[in-house]
């Protein structure tokens, strides 16, 4: 019983705390990433086309490559070391926010450009300033950003590589369910890491249900 | 009765991609009454349009509009409605909203306007779901919200039914007598001749007039404007 | 003012009752299931709310060197002994040994099954181009394996030696999957979940002594790491508690690791 019970404490421990580090990575990226997206979507200048194409291509970089870079960075030895944020959530989050931040802010630019081409004649006619342009992108891109959040979430509560080397995979701290399936995978507890790895698809499903579910996909009258 | 010369164009030219659409044109239009654009299909009606409202640049020559008239005064009606995809109370607000007018004024303004147009009713619907003539009806409500000095209607009942047609042009009619110019392109000379003072002529990107309607009907300027008077 | 500052936390640390202290160890060391049997009685003793950093022994010291760590637990000497030259920390401590063991598929391919020695087993083994799994990652368990190597005077490795860059449980994965030869540490063998068909085939080499050591990080080089705290560490680990909570450690029945501290 003892044993058990530690189990489902320590399940539930881990649990919170990806759905904490993930879910906080997916709002921060999103907050720079999405009006950065519109933005992108609205102005014209010179160097667009090359900051489109950097952002799809930063989405390619390795995961494991950003953490190692992370960690470089946060090293006590490193620039910023004296911050003490090495091997703590903050670092996680840090590093998840890097690898999916180009990710939402190229799903945002891309809604939010169709959005434009729809809107354009519209909102110059009226005269708008490009402040109120972005919010009014943003605001009836929801349905759009939603999906560019929930793919951002989705790439971050699975990574492994990063939040394993910023994050240390301490115990009661920094341990989440990627590296705790990582870890008992290396024990050799296969089964016990395959019903981890369930929770975690679960735990993707549910979030992502819930999301839909908030925004009413099915509801005829609003868009 | 001494009108005002509103807008000056001279030796305007509007290019898209090397291709020239329209110009080189030279017309002046008084600031009152409604004037209508006329011409076949592709001649460059909505591009005139959209270059004095300030939608598309002039590549070479001059637009002058009189100082008191700026982009907050003006209104433009799309051909097809460009609607937010909001409710119909969402869609009536947004001009108030950008200009950042009290948030109980402008929801006197919405109520007294959707009133006015017979869409009080539908205040709470999602834009998009409307009729062809009630979406057009929206946009005009919404381009005259603001109380527009200047009013551009881009073929505003072409894929419209009769009676959704005349609520559009009584309107027209309302907002012209009120003070407030109107610049009409229209494809149908029945209701150029039922609205407007006097007509320009586009054809192929070139402006002839402006005429008044009667001496344009009466005596074609040009062989196209002949042509397509018989062919419509 | 800094002074200031450093009091307030100083108090608002004792305050917050468990002082953290972070220890870099080697996969070996937690695979074994120590770690959990030590962390609570660590915790109840001293107070130290002990946070575990499990990587290999390259990372492990080179944590240390950094700075990211306040102490580090490996088993190898040299790299050890190079280390504290190096001047990245005072001293090495011993604190345990176990033995390592010559894993293999029980159906035995090389049939090294009853021997005593090695370097005999290895080169039977390499004779035959049996699959040999090898961690490859410059741990304290490979350079140990590189030493067996040497000892038997083979330096030519063909294709039959796989070598995988991994820690102990992923190489034990590899070789389960594969079927091949391994060096691994008793006590991650025996807690290892994964052993299929797979048996200890050879121990008892004195070659296979395996000796682990505390090693706390400079505070010269970095005046940041809790010295006291380590210290306070160190004194139970090699104290009455520490050995004998190392010595009753048992898995399966079996008596894993040894303490050894002066």
């Amino acid at each position: 019983m003892g044993h058990e019970y530690t189990l489902w404490v320590g399940l539930f421990e881990v649990t919170i705390l990806s759905l904490q580090v993930t879910l906080t990575a997916t709002v921060l990226a999103s907050l720079i990433g999405m009006p950065f997206g519109a933005w992108l979507a609205l102005t014209r200048f010179g160097a667009r086309r090359w900051i489109i194409a950097t952002l799809n291509a930063l989405m390619g970089i390795p995961p494991v490559v950003v953490g190692l870079i992370v960690y470089v960075m946060l090293s006590r030895s490193g620039p910023i070391g004296v911050l003490n944020l090495l091997f703590t959530p903050t670092a996680m989050v840090i590093a998840q926010v890097i690898i999916i931040l180009p990710l939402i802010a190229s799903l945002a630019h891309q809604a939010c450009r169709d959005l434009w081409a729809e809107y354009h004649d519209l909102l110059i006619s009226l005269g708008s300033k490009k402040m109120q342009r972005i919010q009014v992108l943003l605001w009836d891109g929801r349905r759009a950003l939603l999906t560019a959040a929930l793919a951002g979430f989705g790439r971050a509560i699975g990574e492994v590589g990063a939040i394993m080397i910023v994050g240390g995979n301490i115990d009661h701290a920094t341990r989440v369910l990627t590296t705790s399936i990582a870890l008992e995978t290396s024990k050799g507890n296969l089964g016990f890491a395959l019903a981890l790895g369930g929770v975690l698809i679960v735990l993707s499903l549910t979030v992502s249900f819930a999301v839909h579910g908030l925004s009413r996909t099915e509801r005829a009258s609003r868009w | 009765m001494v009108e005002s010369i509103m807008i000056k164009v001279e030796e305007v030219v509007v290019e898209r991609r090397g291709r020239r659409l329209l110009g080189p044109a030279t017309f002046s239009i008084n600031d009152k009454g409604i004037t209508a654009v006329i011409g076949p299909n592709g001649a460059g009606k909505s591009t005139l349009l959209r270059l004095m409202h300030g939608l598309e640049r002039a590549r070479y020559g001059q637009l002058n509009l009189p100082i008191h008239m700026n982009s907050q005064q003006q209104a433009f009606l799309f051909q097809h409605p460009i609607l937010l995809r909001r409710s119909v109370q969402q869609n009536l607000i947004l001009p108030l909203k950008l200009r950042g007018v009290p948030t109980e004024i402008r929801e006197q303004e919405v109520v007294k306007i959707a009133t006015e147009f017979g869409l009080n009713k539908l205040l709470e619907q999602d834009a998009f779901l409307l009729s062809g003539g009630e979406k057009q009806k929206l946009t005009l409500a919404r381009a005259l919200i603001i109380k527009p000095n200047l009013l551009f209607l881009d073929e505003p009942s072409a894929n419209l039914d009769r009676p959704s047609t005349l609520i559009i042009e009584n309107a027209v009619k309302v907002v012209a007598d009120q003070g407030c110019k109107v610049i009409l392109a229209s494809h149908s000379m029945a209701q150029v001749k039922r609205l407007a003072e006097d007509v320009l002529f586009i054809s192929d990107g070139v402006v002839h007039g402006p005429f008044f309607v009667q001496d344009f009907l009466q005596k074609p300027p040009t062989e196209s404007a002949q042509d397509w008077l018989e062919d419509i | 003012m800094a002074k200031l500052i450093g009091l307030i936390f100083a108090i608002w640390a004792s305050m917050s009752g468990a002082e953290t202290v972070r220890l870099a160890v080697t996969t070996s060391f937690q695979n074994s299931g120590l770690s959990d049997v030590l962390l609570p009685k660590i915790k109840s003793d001293t107070g130290i709310e002990l946070q575990v950093l499990v990587v290999g022994t390259g990372q492990a010291l080179k944590l240390g060197q950094a700075g990211d760590v306040d102490a580090v637990l490996v088993h190898s000497r040299a790299d050890e002994e190079l280390w504290v030259a190096s001047d990245y920390g005072p001293y090495r401590r011993e604190l345990m040994y176990n033995d390592y063991v010559l894993i293999g598929p029980t159906k035995d391919p090389a049939n090294i099954k009853g021997l005593t020695s090695a370097s005999v087993a290895l080169i039977a083994i390499a004779g035959g181009g049996h699959l040999f799994v090898s961690r490859g990652d410059d741990s304290g368990t490979h350079k140990t394996e590189q030493a067996l190597w040497q000892a038997a005077t083979i330096a030519e490795m063909g294709n039959w030696y796989r070598s995988v860059g991994a820690g102990m449980g992923a190489t034990l994965n590899t070789a389960v999957a594969m079927g091949g030869y391994v060096l691994a540490d008793r006590a991650s063998w025996i807690n290892f979940g994964n052993k299929h068909n797979m048996s200890i085939l050879l121990e008892g080499d004195p070659a296979f002594f395996n000796q682990y050591a505390f090693l706390p990080v400079s505070q010269e080089r970095h005046p940041h790491v809790k010295r006291e705290a380590v210290q306070r560490l160190e004194d139970w680990l090699v104290g009455l508690h520490g050995q004998k909570a190392i010595q009753e450690y048992r898995l399966d029945g079996v008596q894993l690791f040894f303490p050894n501290a002066k």
